[in-house]
């Protein structure tokens, strides 16, 4: 058996091009986040949270899929979470990578998506997460995993705060 | 131990590796990742026009811009620093990447601090605050 190496495709790697102008996750919804980012009215989900006090927060990691990275960022932003990180990994999972024909692939391309949020959120990141990142309604195997670890401490640079 | 993660502008890498060395954290992992953080659309901002119009939308000309610029723009280049240092080094440690890039400015990027149990040294099995 062939051991083979999975190369990025550009066009799935950040599916841009494939998401481009319209659809519910096209530039038009961006905007409607866009406004509900910079109305004060809708902005109470950010404000709430960074009122001075000092909350308990939580590190999300998930491994997705690469065709669902931009999905997933849209969706949290939608929640009331834009704040994010994303960068590419390889992996494999517990089916030890996949098999193609006669070929074998170890590392699996996917996204590393993580954003720290306060422990109340927990709960609605990881189900915003799972929603978006699942590739069919039931699950398949490649869709990925989350991770959810303790943040002591989180400062902002511009202020020297410390508070996300 | 604890573990620093520095999300920072991509263009202090250098400022930041000289001030953790002066530190005396000469040890860290670097790399290139893409992000955002409470602003959430760049694009608004990148454009320097108002963003809401007369009638409270979003004016056309943001519009058209987000439809050419696609999804990308909502993410900007940044470079995220991993450094392990023991429990009372962590606030110095933290002093120094904040004095490195804090400008007051929104995108200086965030600093996450969290709590490690082990560390092994691979070359000498090591474990523990002698592996940091």
């Amino acid at each position: 058996m062939k051991i083979g190496k999975l190369e990025r495709d550009s066009a799935a790697h950040g599916g841009f091009k494939a998401q481009g102008v319209d659809g519910p996750r096209g530039p038009a919804s961006l905007l409607a986040n866009a406004k509900a980012f910079t109305d004060p009215k809708e902005n109470h989900l950010i404000l709430r949270k960074t009122a001075g006090r000092r909350w308990a927060m939580v590190m999300v990691r998930a491994v997705v899929r690469p065709e669902k990275a931009m999905d997933v960022l849209a969706d949290l932003a939608a929640a009331g979470f834009p704040s994010a990180t994303k960068f590419d990994v390889f992996g494999r999972g517990k089916q030890k990578g996949v098999v193609v024909g006669d070929v074998y692939y170890d590392e699996i391309p996917k996204e590393m998506i993580f954003c720290v949020v306060h422990d109340e959120d927990k709960e609605a990141v990881v189900q915003t997460i799972l929603s978006a990142a699942r590739s069919t309604p039931n699950g398949a195997y490649g869709d990925g995993k989350i991770f959810v670890h303790k943040v002591a401490e989180a400062y902002t640079i511009s202020s020297r705060k410390a508070e996300l | 131990m604890r573990e620093i993660i520095a999300i920072i502008r991509m263009g202090n890498v250098g400022k930041t590796k000289a001030a953790l060395e002066k530190a005396g954290f000469p040890g860290l992992t670097c790399r290139k990742v893409l992000g955002r953080g409470k602003k959430a659309a760049d694009y608004v901002m990148a454009s320097g026009k108002p963003v809401l119009n007369e009638n409270g939308a979003l004016s056309g000309e943001l519009v058209s811009l987000a439809a050419r610029v696609g999804q990308i723009h909502t993410l900007m280049p940044k470079r995220l620093f991993t450094i392990i240092v023991r429990d009372e080094d962590s606030k110095r440690a933290v002093d120094a990447i904040l004095d490195a890039n804090s400008t007051g400015k929104a995108g200086d990027g965030k600093i996450f601090v969290i709590e490690i149990d082990e560390v092994v040294a691979i070359r000498t099995l090591e474990r523990g605050e002698g592996a940091v």
